[in-house]
């Protein structure tokens, strides 16, 4: 059983809005979502900004007592699998609940909840620690809360596969449809790692940028004077769902799921293979697994997190995998706006292809003055651009090696 | 104060006849805990059915009250406490009468 798979609703939380409206409209309009961090004191820390959600305000969307039973990553994730369950218009109660399901990723999980029960328990003792700890803290709370809102009964699992974690969920919750195990899948990704432990672990791998007198242009993919990623948080969902079943119910269809492919580089748990060949080879199983020649690719939404070395892996294994074609390809990175929202940006970053198919504008990589040398594509520096793309990529390549690309298409009623 | 861990052995005093600062302090914990006003946290208001609270929700209102009182109570007494009269009888108890350092 192979059957097509629609994207049908859309939902995000986001630096640069809470809403598909204001997130598209601010990406579209070049903006940054990174400013200073002021979830906590960085006095003592290497770097003081991030991409933060602003004006989170969790009690009047679940109430105080629901609000305290999840950890920030989950509220994210809640709140954006309403939005995109809205926005599809599904009504999830008339369907079997054995055939719906999520699956959403998360690198990381709770952590903001970690360390404050640790906290709890070395100054207070261990029978002051929360029985909501583990419930809220688990990497599964996304998918377990989501479900539970929803009634889903179906297969719903957590993907931690960190800065692909999402791109990991959303390529299985397709292939789930695909393959005829479910019809309706509530998937994504989502993260609120902007925590003591977050920013100083990441700043300890010397994997962040520095530039804390101007952290709106820290954020600059493939550009000679980028330092390292700006970390953030957020969440991005997408509701999938076997075509005949939006179709049955007259349901607006973004795009169509074509292809996903993954792939480990098998070498380093943090750094990139130089020559991308683990990212060539998930890109090129992705385009097989879609049935779809490079040439027929117009956008790629890059990973281009903007450090050294994963700008320039990921521009060379696009030259493997697109040859010829890598010239003509338009290639952007929505990190120079949100900076990495790690295990939440597959879902983001997918949304925002979503909206591209859809609407013919593809969203500008930002802060793209000097490309670097080796970085010579058209990243569609600064200014986003209005064109007609009919298929696009997303990549999402995460520490461990994980690599995984996802393929989207313009709906076609009558195949393709 | 021994109704304090058998509640069917003395007659703790009602409601009405607790001190001031015990009843506030249960009412402004409980309000928190449920995320209610103050002025809904009635005498008998049945803790387990304020937005169907679960045994997870009861371990964290016991362990905010321990906090607030000052005091660690046995599980099982935990699990006879059912409105917040009973809990404000309960922890007027206890601070009528210390007990002993666990």
């Amino acid at each position: 059983m192979s059957r097509r798979v629609v994207i049908t609703g859309l939902g995000v939380v986001t630096s640069l809005g809470h809403t598909l409206d204001e997130y598209w409209t601010n990406l579209c309009a070049g903006k940054s979502g990174v400013g200073p961090i002021d979830l906590f004191d960085t006095t003592d820390f290497k770097v003081h900004f991030g991409g933060q959600v602003l004006n989170w305000n969790p009690e009047a969307r679940f109430g105080v007592k629901e609000t305290r039973r999840l950890d920030r990553f989950a509220q994210f994730a809640l709140a954006a699998s309403v939005s995109a369950v809205t926005d599809s218009g599904i009504d999830l109660a008339s369907l079997p609940p054995y055939r719906a399901g999520v699956f959403i990723g998360s690198g990381i999980g709770g952590l903001s909840e970690f360390e404050s029960q640790h906290t709890i328990m070395m100054t207070k003792g261990p029978s002051k620690i929360s029985p909501f700890t583990i419930p809220k803290l688990m990497v599964n709370a996304a998918s377990g809360q989501v479900s539970i809102y929803y009634g889903i009964k179906g297969p719903t699992t957590a993907i931690a596969t960190a800065c692909a974690s999402a791109a990991n969920a959303i390529g299985d919750a397709f292939k789930m449809i695909q393959g005829g195990g479910t019809d309706v899948m509530i998937t994504g990704g989502s993260e609120a790692a902007i925590t003591h432990m977050g920013l100083g672990g990441f700043a300890a791998l010397r994997a962040l940028s520095t530039r804390n007198d101007d952290p709106q242009r820290a954020s600059r993919p493939f550009d000679h004077d980028r330092d390292g990623f700006v970390l953030a948080e957020g969440a991005g969902i997408l509701i999938l769902e076997a075509e005949e079943v939006a179709l049955a119910r007259g349901a607006r269809i973004y795009a169509e799921m074509l292809g996903y492919g993954m792939s480990s580089d098998g070498s380093h748990i943090t750094a990139p293979d130089e020559e991308g060949r683990g990212a060539a080879k998930a890109m090129t199983d992705c385009l097989k697994d879609g049935r779809c020649n490079p040439e027929e690719v117009g956008y790629i939404n890059a990973h281009g997190t903007s450090t050294g070395l994963g700008d320039l892996a990921e521009t060379k294994a696009m030259k493997t995998v697109f040859g010829p074609h890598a010239a003509r390809l338009m290639v952007s990175s929505t990190k120079s706006q949100l900076g990495h929202t790690l295990g939440a940006s597959g879902g983001i970053e997918l949304v925002a292809c979503s909206l591209a198919i859809q609407t013919g504008v593809l969203p500008p990589t930002i802060n793209l003055d000097h490309p670097d040398e080796g970085c010579d594509l058209d990243y569609i520096p600064n200014v986003a651009r209005e064109v007609r793309v009919n298929r696009v990529m997303s990549n999402s390549f995460g520490f461990g090696g994980h690599n995984a690309s996802l393929l989207i298409g313009r709906y076609e009623p009558n195949g393709r | 104060m021994p109704y304090v861990t058998d509640p069917g052995g003395l007659d703790p005093p009602g409601w009405n006849h607790l001190p001031p600062s015990v009843r506030d302090r249960v009412v402004r914990i409980v309000a928190e805990w449920a995320g209610r006003s103050r002025g809904e946290i009635v005498p008998g208001l049945d803790l387990v059915e304020i937005d169907a609270a679960d045994s997870l929700d009861t371990i964290e209102l016991v362990m905010a009250l321990e906090e607030e009182f000052g005091i660690t109570i046995p599980d099982q007494d935990a699990e006879r406490l059912s409105t917040v009269e009973q809990v404000a009888q309960y922890f007027y108890g206890w601070t009528a009468k210390p007990p002993k350092p666990t």
